[in-house]
């Protein structure tokens, strides 16, 4: 489900929360990797996980009402 | 902090991105407020389980259609050119070279078509060399 939210991202964010959460980079290190500011990627990085959170809510949700 | 500010830092909270004077308030709220606290442990098993998958390998197509390929090749290379193997709950088992798999899969095909080869022949030798029924002595040319 995360796999799937994380690839249904936008490049930038996508790029991100790669970076950030799977290969373990400090902000400092993605913004220099993205050619961009640290509160660029942290922004990135906020709406990335926003958007994980409410895919898998929304997943989740789907699936409880089918069950039902 | 009111709840409405503290989720809007709750994502960057949640990985540890946020500086410490503002984590410090957020940590304070999340200790008083259950709501947040419960949608700060959302955001924090979220940045676990994204932290359990290997990083993807991009195919040329992928950085045909994306302008910045030095990010994309900057994930690669951190990536190490290996794919691994993921069960369904998406933690990761191995990390097997592509080459070693394709062989392994050369190696069942091949000797699953050598297995059902010679059972087909085992077979068909069976059917062929059936003996005939044997022919009782004085039955024949009694008319």
């Amino acid at each position: 489900l995360i796999a799937k939210a994380i690839a249904l991202l936008p490049f930038k964010e996508r790029a991100s929360i790669v970076l950030r959460d799977m290969e373990g980079c400090s902000t400092e290190e993605v913004a220099q990797i993205m050619k961009s500011s640290a509160t660029t990627v942290r922004s990135q990085i906020s709406s990335a996980r926003k958007k994980i959170r409410a895919y898998c809510q929304k997943q989740l949700r789907r699936s409880e009402e089918k069950l039902r | 902090m009111n709840c409405k500010q503290v989720e809007e830092l709750l994502p960057l909270y949640a990985g540890r991105d946020l500086e410490e004077k503002r984590a410090t308030l957020v940590a304070e709220h999340v200790q008083t407020c259950a709501a947040c606290a419960r949608v700060a442990d959302e955001y924090r098993e979220a940045v676990q389980l994204s932290g359990q998958f290997a990083p993807p390998i991009f195919s040329e197509a992928v950085y045909r259609r994306n302008p910045d390929n030095s990010v994309l090749r900057e994930i690669e290379y951190k990536s190490h050119s290996a794919i691994v193997v993921t069960n369904n709950k998406g933690c990761v088992s191995a990390t097997i070279p592509r080459w070693a798999i394709a062989s392994v899969l050369l190696m069942l095909v091949s000797i699953f078509a050598i297995y059902f080869l010679m059972n087909k022949g085992k077979r068909r030798a069976a059917i062929g060399h059936t003996p005939p029924a044997e022919v009782q002595p004085g039955t024949r040319g009694t008319h």
